[in-house]
């Protein structure tokens, strides 16, 4: 149980190498591992409902946590009405506290 | 009881993605929880504390210097040094030497210190947990 953080910044829609880290979430979570992604820049676009349901509603079905960082969903117009069920609104001090206890940690 | 500390590497040149503002705002909020930080600034990074950059005014929009307050990462770099300092929490900045002479950017703001890849190994080394931002 390493506790992997992924830390998605790219718009899934971009293309195939975008959507790469949900893949490996999804792996992982299926290996047993704990697995927390952490939306920020444009890859907030995914927690948008009525879209963003393929890449998360799967992942957060197996138990991983999804936070959303809060400035970069005000920066593109995204409200928490408007978000994919079970995505956490959560401010970039909660992605330190996971840094901060040493789980291993991939940018996208 | 050891200190936490995290190291960031940056590989991105300011004003062009925003990485670099991720970066600083993930600083930011690491000192004020009480973390230390070391940051190892590579290839483009290391322009991000270059103290010669300048706000600019905006002619397009009809503002002066003063009105278009544009901002610098330097000045953000420095307002972090800062910080660190008033909280008692140590922010390591150093900028790769290599990277520093191909750019031409030998004149940081005050607090940011020339180093070597085998800094970026002793920080990783000394490090609770190290997260690089790539380019892309």
């Amino acid at each position: 149980m390493a506790g992997y953080v992924l830390i998605a910044a790219r718009d899934p829609w971009e293309g195939g190498d975008s959507q790469q880290v949900f893949e490996l979430a999804g792996s992982l979570a299926a290996a047993r591992d704990e697995v927390t992604i952490y939306l920020t820049e444009n890859g907030v676009l995914a927690a948008r409902a009525d879209g963003g349901e393929r890449f998360l509603t799967p992942l957060l079905a197996a138990g991983v946590s999804v936070f959303a960082d809060p400035f970069a969903l005000e920066e593109r117009g995204i409200s928490r009405e408007r978000m994919v069920t079970g995505v956490v609104p959560a401010a970039i001090e909660r992605l330190v506290d996971l840094l901060a206890q040493g789980r291993p940690a991939l940018w996208y | 009881m050891s200190r936490t500390v995290l190291t960031l590497v940056l590989n991105d040149p300011p004003y062009e993605s925003a990485r670099s503002t991720t970066a600083l705002r993930i600083v930011d909020a690491a000192i004020r929880r009480g973390v230390d930080v070391n940051v190892f600034a590579y290839e483009g990074a290391v322009s991000l504390s270059f103290a010669r950059q300048a706000p600019h005014a905006n002619a397009v929009h009809g503002r002066d210097v003063q009105a278009e307050d544009h901002p610098t990462t330097k000045t953000w770099i420095a307002a972090l040094l800062a910080l660190a300092r008033e909280r008692a929490v140590k922010l390591d900045w150093v900028n790769c030497g290599p990277c520093i002479d191909e750019r031409g950017v030998d004149d940081s703001v005050l607090g940011v210190r020339r180093g070597s890849p085998s800094d970026l190994w002793s920080f990783a080394n000394g490090s609770t947990n190290t997260l690089v931002i790539p380019t892309r």
